[in-house]
């Protein structure tokens, strides 16, 4: 009875207050389960009605959009067939465009509404999440011309390669025996394979691009690059050697999986200065022809064996070039003050490219021994294994510009001492040649596989080639002004023989002493005298012809000259006031001598401008030709200027102005300059045209007052005057 | 004190000077990479990470010119908070292309421009922010100074190698490498002053590099100090973007 007694006692009061306790607590946690499984319902409850009410918001808002879509695709066809039938045909373009974007609206609305958005009410909405437009894009990004489709005429294509940053297609392509040996016979061996790089408005590549590819295609030209290249409608493209191999990035990366996280190994080592050393040697080759490559990075240098090759000639500009510096080039391997420099509007040929290449080697160097790129510059950290003194190359070579390498023998010289070295991590940079150190034996770098320079020195400056051509110049005005006398001593002498002819038979009429026959006699007498004088103003006109024009008439011209009749001088006043005689049409090649040669540009390029345009510029090269006596270069007419080669002048005018309004300052001395050095064409007529189709601005370029079209007796004023009144 | 906003950099940006945006770009344009990357968490690609950066810029080009520093936003808030209405603004575009909707964000001085309401930066934004003016700093000095004395100077104070290795290394006297190192020193202080003051919109953020042991009032006591302040924030900044770089990557 005891232990009953204890439990009814102070125990049972105990148990009566913990099971009190336990009932509370049990009790509340009850009410709470309960509590939130009523808040969880309800919330379930509210997101179904919500998602119910979305999707249902959804189709009807889509639903209304297709609706608007439609009737808006409704409201803007007609306005494009309108502008079409009055021949508007961009605004007609325009317009269609526009309803198409509705269309394609239209359509995207109504997927939504009729599938989309029930999908999503049935809990499958992430099956198709935004397909629409993953799907667009994916059929947008689909390469749009496949390799089949294009057809390069001598070539195989083999493969499409990887695209570039230039915004050219890439092809490795196998000449055709008949093209090979057509090829050999002008001196141009071409191997077994090749690259040939596409540019086109059909292809994708932008005028800029094309531009600026066209003329690092005239430096790689001179340096013997490049074996052909071509121009075709509205792309052209070039043939490259094919180079083999992986690119530095992927070499150097397998290099440090090799050697392991602490940076590279002796052997790796030894092989990132070798390649250091074959990229410097190569590079020397550019900078010794005179043009920078630009766009120095691993993945432009391609590795094969021991080799190694420097490829993408997309942005090769000649050091002395007198175009704008722009700052194309990649990020972390370019020079920042490139930038600077760029944003200042310097010119090149004022900046030192040799420098900027060299930065870029000293970066490329840094990812060698970090494999990584320089994310800091020249304060980019130097973490892994690396000597000291290839440390303090890649400082100098990415110093400051006036603190760098001045050449590629300078970096080379340090880089072969470190290389040559029995244990490169004892050269400190005090020893290096460049710092006063013993210099070591350069290493002899091999050619191949870039083909051979053509050139073995660096190509002339401009000034220089302006001297040769104005040299060029005067020895051909000296030989047609010998030519010139010769004529005109043989037009004397024929007259003179005329002459003895005739008096030698009025001699023999008058002994046989019949009157009819002095008659006659007298007739053929005057009829000489006449021929004689003729002859002697045939010959005063030639004299005349070859000292008032640069290019005289070639005999040929002279002896059956054209029924052009040549004014004294292109003055203002005759010119108006006596309208001259039509130069016959010709529909062979023409030649320019005697007429000054103007290039006639548009503002815009030729696919940019439409029919109305185009028939407007084929009426002034017309009109420049039939009443001035001008030969005009344009792109709107089929007429052949002898010596003068239209593609090249055309593509050098465009590339110094094109997409730039007339008499922007700029374009206009870039025009000068090129005219300056071109002495196929004599004046630049640069015209735009107004919403109107019709031609608002007008500059006639010329390279100054004492050359060129001043040389005809033309000043630029009264040519100026001529012209406003002809295009009025 | 802050910089004079009627001939300062930001007038420079203010009239669009090519040479200011650039300058400012090179210093904040990996800051706003780096913080994009951090806030997508590697669900931003390299790519996109780079235009929100541009898009980020451009917002500021179209900001600066209504902006009022004096509200009292730090240089360095203020940006971000741009960055931060370009990221939501890419991403409301994103979801309104998903919805099918067309969601209009708040418009950007709304967003932004509003003291007291922003978020602050956290600590290591902060952090990349001072490491990118004193890299700043550096580069300048770096096109400054003789690229031996400089050379010094980075093997002395950022890659920390002993006075008398330095010396050996480049073939130079022990007192040769302190006068060089001196010389750095002060043009570095000079210049980190500069880059401080052009960034700074309020006395706080001046006086952030003080109390970062980055005083550039020149103190012969206070030099190790300061270059082994120098040298924490580089490495530190250099260390938080390899490891943004990384993840990215």
């Amino acid at each position: 009875m005891e232990p009953v007694a204890m439990l009814s006692g102070p125990f049972a009061i105990v148990a009566v207050i913990l099971g009190s306790i336990f009932g509370f607590v049990l009790l509340i946690w009850i009410v709470g389960a309960l509590l939130k499984g009523i808040g969880w319902v309800l919330e379930t409850t509210g997101r179904f009605i919500t998602h119910v009410f979305g999707c249902i918001k959804g189709v009807v808002v889509e639903a209304v959009r297709a609706a608007g879509a439609l009737v808006s695709a409704l409201i803007l066809f007609p306005m494009a067939l309108m502008n079409l039938a009055f021949g508007r045909w961009a605004a007609s373009k325009h317009f269609a465009d526009s309803a198409g974007d509705e269309l394609r609206a239209m359509v995207g609305s109504t997927y939504r509404a009729a599938i989309g958005w029930p999908l999503r009410l049935v809990g499958l909405g992430f099956a198709l999440d935004n397909l629409e437009a993953r799907m667009l894009e994916t059929v947008e990004r689909a390469p749009r011309v496949e390799p089949g489709a294009l057809d390069f005429w001598g070539y195989t294509i083999e493969k499409r390669l990887p695209q570039g940053g230039s915004g050219a297609q890439l092809f490795l392509a196998r000449p055709t025996d008949e093209h090979r040996t057509r090829l050999a016979s002008q001196g141009i061996d071409l191997p077994s394979r090749v690259v040939v790089k596409a540019f086109g408005l059909d292809l994708g590549s932008s005028l800029p691009q094309m531009m600026r590819e066209n003329r690092a295609l005239e430096a790689a030209r001179r340096m013997g690059l490049v074996f052909e290249h071509v121009s075709e409608g509205e792309r052209f493209y070039y043939v490259m050697p094919y180079v083999p191999g992986d690119d530095l990035g992927v070499v150097v990366h397998r290099l440090h999986e090799r050697s392991g996280a602490q940076g590279l190994d002796d052997a790796s080592l030894s092989a990132v200065l070798a390649h250091t050393q074959n990229l410097l040697g190569i590079l020397g080759r550019f900078h010794a022809a005179g043009v920078w490559h630009k766009d120095i990075k691993p993945s432009n240098i391609v590795v094969n064996g021991d080799r190694v090759e420097l490829i993408d000639l997309g942005l090769v500009t000649p050091l002395a070039s007198a175009m704008t510096l722009t700052t194309h080039g990649t990020e972390y391997y370019r020079d920042p003050e490139l930038v600077r420099q760029a944003m200042k509007g310097v010119k090149v040929h004022e900046v030192d490219g040799v420098k900027f290449d060299l930065y870029s080697v000293g970066a490329v160097v840094y990812s060698m021994v970090e494999d990584s790129f320089p994310a800091h510059g020249n304060l980019s950290r130097i973490t892994r294994r690396c000597p000291q003194a290839l440390s303090w190359v890649v400082r100098r070579a990415m110093a400051e510009s006036s603190q760098r390498y001045a050449s590629t023998s300078e970096m080379l010289a340090d880089v072969a001492k470190i290389a040559q070295a029995h244990d490169p991590f004892a050269v400190r940079p005090a020893d290096l040649p460049s710092m006063g150190g013993s210099p070591v034996e350069l290493p002899q770098i091999p050619d191949q596989p870039l083909p051979p320079l053509r050139r073995t020195g660096p190509p002339p400056l401009p000034h220089e080639r302006a001297r040769d051509e104005r040299a060029q110049t005067h020895r051909r005005h000296h030989e047609e002004r010998l030519a010139a006398r010769r004529r005109r001593q043989e037009a004397r002498d024929s007259a003179r023989r005329v002459a003895h002819e005739a008096a030698r038979r009025h001699r023999e009429e008058h002994r046989s002493g019949s009157r009819p026959m002095h008659m006659i006699a007298g007739a053929i007498g005057i009829m000489a005298g006449f021929a004689f004088l003729g002859a002697m103003a045939l010959a005063l006109v030639a004299e005349r012809h070859v000292s008032s024009f640069d290019d005289g008439p070639t005999a040929e011209a002279y002896a059956s000259p054209q029924p052009f009749e040549e004014p004294s001088s292109f003055d203002v006043n005759s010119t108006a006031s006596a309208p001259m005689a039509m130069p016959a049409p010709v529909d062979g090649p023409v030649d320019p001598a005697g007429h000054p040669v103007v290039l006639l540009l548009p503002e815009v390029p030729r696919e940019l401008l439409d029919a109305d345009e185009r028939a407007r510029l084929h009426d002034v090269a017309a009109t420049l030709e039939s009443s001035f006596g001008w030969w005009v270069v344009s792109e709107f007419d089929a007429r052949d200027v002898e010596g003068v080669d239209e593609e090249a002048v055309l593509a050098g005018a465009r590339a110094e102005a094109l997409m730039n309004e007339v008499g922007e300052e700029r374009s206009r001395e870039r025009l000068q300059a090129f005219l300056e050095i071109s002495s196929e064409i004599d004046g630049v007529l640069w015209i735009g045209f107004d919403d109107q189709h019709r031609i608002a601005r007008h500059e006639l370029v010329v390279p100054d007052e004492d050359r060129g079209l001043e040389r005809k007796r033309v000043t630029k004023r009264t040519f100026q005057r001529m012209l406003d009144t002809t295009l009025q | 004190m802050p910089q004079d906003l009627s001939t300062g950099f930001i007038q420079r940006l203010r009239t669009r000077d090519p040479q200011a945006w650039y300058e400012l770009w090179e210093i904040f344009g990996p800051i706003l990479r780096a913080q994009f990357a951090r806030w997508g968490k590697g669900r931003i690609g390299a790519e996109t990470v780079k235009d929100l950066s541009q898009e980020t810029m451009a917002a500021l080009a179209s900001a600066i010119d209504t902006h009022d520093p004096s509200r009292g936003v730090r240089f360095s808030t203020w940006l971000l908070a741009i960055a931060k209405y370009t990221l939501t603004d890419e991403f409301d575009r994103r979801m309104a292309i998903k919805r099918g909707e067309g969601k209009k964000p708040v418009t950007l001085d709304e967003s932004f421009d509003r003291p007291g309401e922003e978020q602050p930066p956290d600590e290591r934004y902060e952090a990349l922010v001072v490491g990118a003016k004193v890299e700043a700093a550096l580069r300048s000095v770096e096109r400054e100074a003789e690229h031996m004395d400089f050379e010094v100077y980075r093997m002395r104070v950022l890659e920390g190698v002993a006075g008398k290795d330095v010396a050996a290394s480049l073939g130079l006297s022990e007192a040769g490498v302190s006068r060089r190192l001196g010389k750095v020193r002060d043009l570095v202080r000079g210049h980190l002053g500069v880059v401080m003051a052009r960034f700074s919109f309020t006395d706080e953020e001046l006086e952030e590099v003080g109390r970062k042991g980055l005083d550039p009032n020149p103190n012969k006591a206070s030099d190790a100090l300061f270059d082994e302040a120098v040298s924490e924030v580089y490495h530190r900044y250099a260390e938080f973007r390899a490891e943004i770089d990384r993840a990215g990557a």
